[in-house]
């Protein structure tokens, strides 16, 4: 998004000598860092953060036998 | 006769306070009261969540929920807390996706920050856990 | 109906074969009978296949191992029939009296024996069963019905006389499990007792049947239910069209007693009438085994339920009609603290397409931790559309006014709006009620059309209040998911004369004598924490005292640390309790967890804080123009906390 802005502000100044015009531009969706974002989120709610496997606590559910 | 005290005194406050660590442009925005509120009620459900995940009662959808996948894993006194369970763990889910977005200023963003959870749940999770695949069929991890 | 060919065989054998054999519902065929007369003499049975009603069974074998036939009685000892499963069998025929009695026992504890008067005139059959296991009953189910995997039964069903037989049955039921494919209609160790007796008419059947639920659990998506003395009765008739209850009663332990008559269409698979009426039902039984996992995620999910109800419903055409409940002394709270309703008692009928009015009072309430009294009110009903007259609320020591109140359920969710005002109520009160530090004065308000609709709830135009003195308006008010995990507040806050005595008394910061105004434009609070805003606040004009405690200093001045706490301890300023001062500001301008500070003045490197005036005068200045935010929420946090111990030297 800042990279779009600056694209931006470099074809402003060009503007002037080449009379190309600022189009519109879309402001991608960011999905790189939406990913570190992710994983950042599901570390702290899962408690991943030593790489330790999530304690499954006994809630009374017995864990049933898996196909 | 008074004897005039005139004194100014200049206090230097808010001197040593830090000025916040500059963010890093390549980073979304998710240090927010509502964002760590969400995170906290998901992590305090996530114990009794993950024992469900083991057994296979409850799996990840591809569009980033989760969902009851076998009622038979769970005992029949507790389906109908297991089904609460996925509610309100769904209802977080869907105030992260969109607090995430509007954190950011792009409210639009809803969707691709959902779509973008939904396959990292599935990546992240263990061995053993089920999820959806793209035709919408169980799979064990 | 049959034809009988008698083949001769070797000596010692007999065959019979017969081609086709047909009664009610069955069908079998062909059917060949081998006698052979040896001592004792056997019989084998071979049937090609039988269908009865929907089952079909193929190369079925029957074999007598002990077969006689002497003075009209037909005997078999010691048989065994075959179908997939072998099952040991025992039968005596006399045929002067027609009369059958057949014995199955599939396992050593398990006998099924039906005994029969093959008498057309005036026949009966009567079956016992003794700890019959019931998957065997599991072909004879619909195949869409979940699938039985234990239970025994045991009991005795008749059927007598014919053009109008009579049915009856006295079965009871133990240690049943059922379950769907998906788990969601489940039931584990049920114990149950059915009573049914049932008369034939021509085609229709009159019935009168009850069914005690006394063990066991079953979940049926949503609700989980534990047989601890259920029963349900019902009498009515059944023909091909429609299944009918006239009288229908229900008595469910610890909630209460329910009547009704009912009407099943056959044809369309649904209720075509209904009507049910209660007694008293418990309210909180009645929510938590009932109603609660309906409300799953919505903000009745959960409430503590106390007092007593009476629910009529009527059911028309596939929709609920009408319903009527009456509240006897009904309290429930959120357990998240967010509303309550204490003592309500009335009458609340609501019609799908008419009008309705509503008599409900309760004693009070709790809304958002504040209490108020009591309320009457004035609801007017019709299907989906709710109206409110004006509605005077107590509370604290002032009133709430709601006017004009309307909400209706169009297809994207509740929507409604209303307006009002708030009558001076003590903030001393007010504060205590909703946990605050305890501030002074009065709080009043005046508000303008609310609306909420799509989650979100919108103010048009001013919301006003007095308060501290002064008075306090906030524009563009709009709340998202106020009832959500994390609600969201947006608005513009605008402040003038704010008495500062009454505002830092509350939070033991030391004293400010004076006013402020204050504007905090593009406020945005996330969970009730805020994270954006342009805030400013500075001395309003006009004559009045203003005067600044040493207290008030230092905690200003601590808030940039300890180091700048200690410095006006090293000076003679220690002696003085308060200072002049000639204005005060400072301006925030929170933004991604960074506040960026200003005063009321700029100087070199840094900005005022407080201007002093008077005699000693004593400025404050900052130095710092971006701060952390929740680093500067500690700090103060901090800094009240300490005061409660703090000693001017």
């Amino acid at each position: 998004m800042t990279m779009a802005k600056l694209a931006c502000r470099a074809v402003l100044l060009a503007g002037a000598l080449t009379l190309v015009g600022c189009v519109t531009i879309n402001i991608y969706f960011p999905a790189a860092a939406a990913e570190k974002a992710a994983d950042r989120i599901i570390d702290e709610v899962w408690q991943l953060k030593n790489g330790a496997a999530p304690k499954a606590e006994e809630p009374g559910t017995a864990p049933g036998d898996k196909k | 006769m008074r004897t005039a005290i005139f004194f100014t005194a200049a206090l230097a406050a808010l001197a040593s306070l830090l000025p916040a660590p500059a963010l890093g442009q390549a980073n979304l925005e998710i240090n927010t009261p509502a964002i760590a509120a969400l995170q906290r009620s998901m992590q305090q459900r996530h114990s009794q969540l993950a024992s469900l995940y083991n057994s296979g009662a409850v799996g990840f959808t591809r569009d980033g929920n989760v969902a009851l996948r076998d009622a038979k894993a769970v005992p029949l006194a507790q389906r109908q807390q297991v089904n609460a369970l996925i509610a309100s763990e769904n209802q977080d889910r869907a105030a992260l996706y969109r607090e995430i977005a509007r954190a950011n200023g792009h409210p639009e963003w809803e969707n691709d920050i959902r779509a973008t959870f939904a396959q990292r749940w599935i990546s992240r999770a263990q061995r053993g856990w089920y999820y959806q695949n793209a035709s919408g069929a169980w799979v064990r991890k | 109906m049959a034809s009988w060919c008698a083949a001769p065989s070797a000596a010692v054998e007999l065959s019979v074969r017969l081609d086709r054999l047909e009664a009610p519902g069955v069908v079998a065929g062909p059917i060949v009978a081998q006698l052979s007369d040896g001592v004792p003499a056997t019989l084998q049975l071979t049937v090609g296949e039988v269908s009865f009603e929907n089952q079909r069974w193929r190369n079925v074998r029957v074999v007598c191992a002990d077969f006689s036939w002497e003075q009209g009685r037909i005997e078999c000892r010691k048989g065994e029939a075959d179908v997939g499963a072998s099952i040991p069998l025992s039968f005596v025929y006399l045929l002067v009296d027609r009369t059958l009695e057949l014995v199955l026992r599939p396992s050593a504890a398990e006998s099924w024996t039906l005994k029969g008067r093959l008498d057309e005139r005036a026949p009966s059959l009567r079956l016992e069963i003794d700890n019959g296991s019931l998957s065997r009953l599991g072909p004879w189910l619909p195949a869409d019905w979940p699938k039985v995997t234990a239970g025994q039964l045991s009991g005795v069903v008749t059927l007598d006389g014919a053009g109008r037989e009579r049915l009856a049955a006295e079965l009871t039921v133990r240690e049943v499990s059922f379950s769907d494919a998906s788990g969601l209609h489940a039931a584990d160790k049920l114990g149950m007792q059915v009573r049914l007796a049932a008369q034939r008419q021509g085609a229709s059947w009159t019935y009168r049947a009850s069914l005690d639920w006394n063990a066991g659990e079953v979940y049926w998506q949503p609700l989980y239910l534990q047989g601890a003395g259920h029963t349900l009765s019902a009498d009515g008739v059944i023909d091909e069209r429609q299944i009918s209850v006239a009288r229908g009663g229900a008595r469910l332990a610890g909630i209460g007693e329910l009547h009704g008559s009912a009407i099943w269409d056959r044809h369309s698979n649904r209720i075509d009438r209904a009507d049910v009426t209660s007694g008293a039902l418990e309210a909180s039984q009645l929510y938590s085994q009932v109603m609660k996992p309906f409300f799953f995620g919505t903000a009745l999910g959960e409430l503590r339920v106390e007092g007593k109800t009476e629910l009529t419903a009527r059911w028309r055409d596939g929709h609920v009609q009408s319903l009527e409940a009456g509240l006897r002394g009904l309290s429930f709270e959120d357990l998240n603290r967010r509303f309550a309703v204490f003592d309500a008692n009335g009458r609340i009928p609501w019609h799908r397409s008419e009008d309705t009015k509503v008599e409900l009072e309760m004693k009070g309430g709790e809304l958002l931790r504040v209490p108020f009294g009591r309320v009457k009110l004035p609801l007017t009903m019709r299907g989906m559309r709710f109206r409110l007259g004006t509605v005077e609320i107590p509370l604290l020591d002032g009133t709430l006014t709601m006017r004009g109140f309307a909400m209706e359920r169009p297809q994207e969710g509740w929507r409604w709006t209303f307006r009002g005002g708030l009558s001076p109520i003590s903030m001393e009160r007010f504060t205590q009620a909703v946990g605050l530090p305890t501030m002074h004065g009065t709080v009043s308000a005046e508000i303008p059309r609310v609306s909420y609709s799509r989650s979100t709830l919108e103010v048009d135009g001013a919301l006003l209040f007095q308060v501290f003195d002064g008075t306090m308006m906030a524009n563009n008010v709009k709340l998202i998911e106020p009832f959500g995990k994390a609600p969201r507040l947006a608005a513009d806050i605008e402040a003038r004369n704010i008495d500062l005595g009454l505002l830092t008394r509350a939070f033991s910061f030391g004293s400010i004598t004076g006013r402020i105004d204050a504007a905090i434009d593009g406020l945005e609070l996330a969970n009730w924490q805020p994270v954006k805003f342009d805030a400013k606040l500075e001395s309003s004009a006009g004559d009045y005292r203003r005067k600044i405690s040493q207290r008030a200093v230092q905690n200003i001045t601590a808030l940039g640390g300890a180091g700048a706490a200690a410095a006006i301890q090293g000076t003679f300023l220690r002696f003085f309790d308060q200072f002049g001062y000639e204005r005060l500001g400072l301006s925030c301008r929170l933004e991604n967890g960074v506040c960026k500070m200003g005063g009321i003045d700029d100087v070199a490197q840094g900005y005022v804080i407080v201007k002093g005036g008077g005699i000693p005068a004593l400025s404050v200045l900052g130095y710092n123009r971006a701060v952390d935010w929740n680093e500067l929420v500690d700090r103060l946090k901090r800094v009240i906390q300490n005061n409660v111990r703090m000693i001017v030297q």
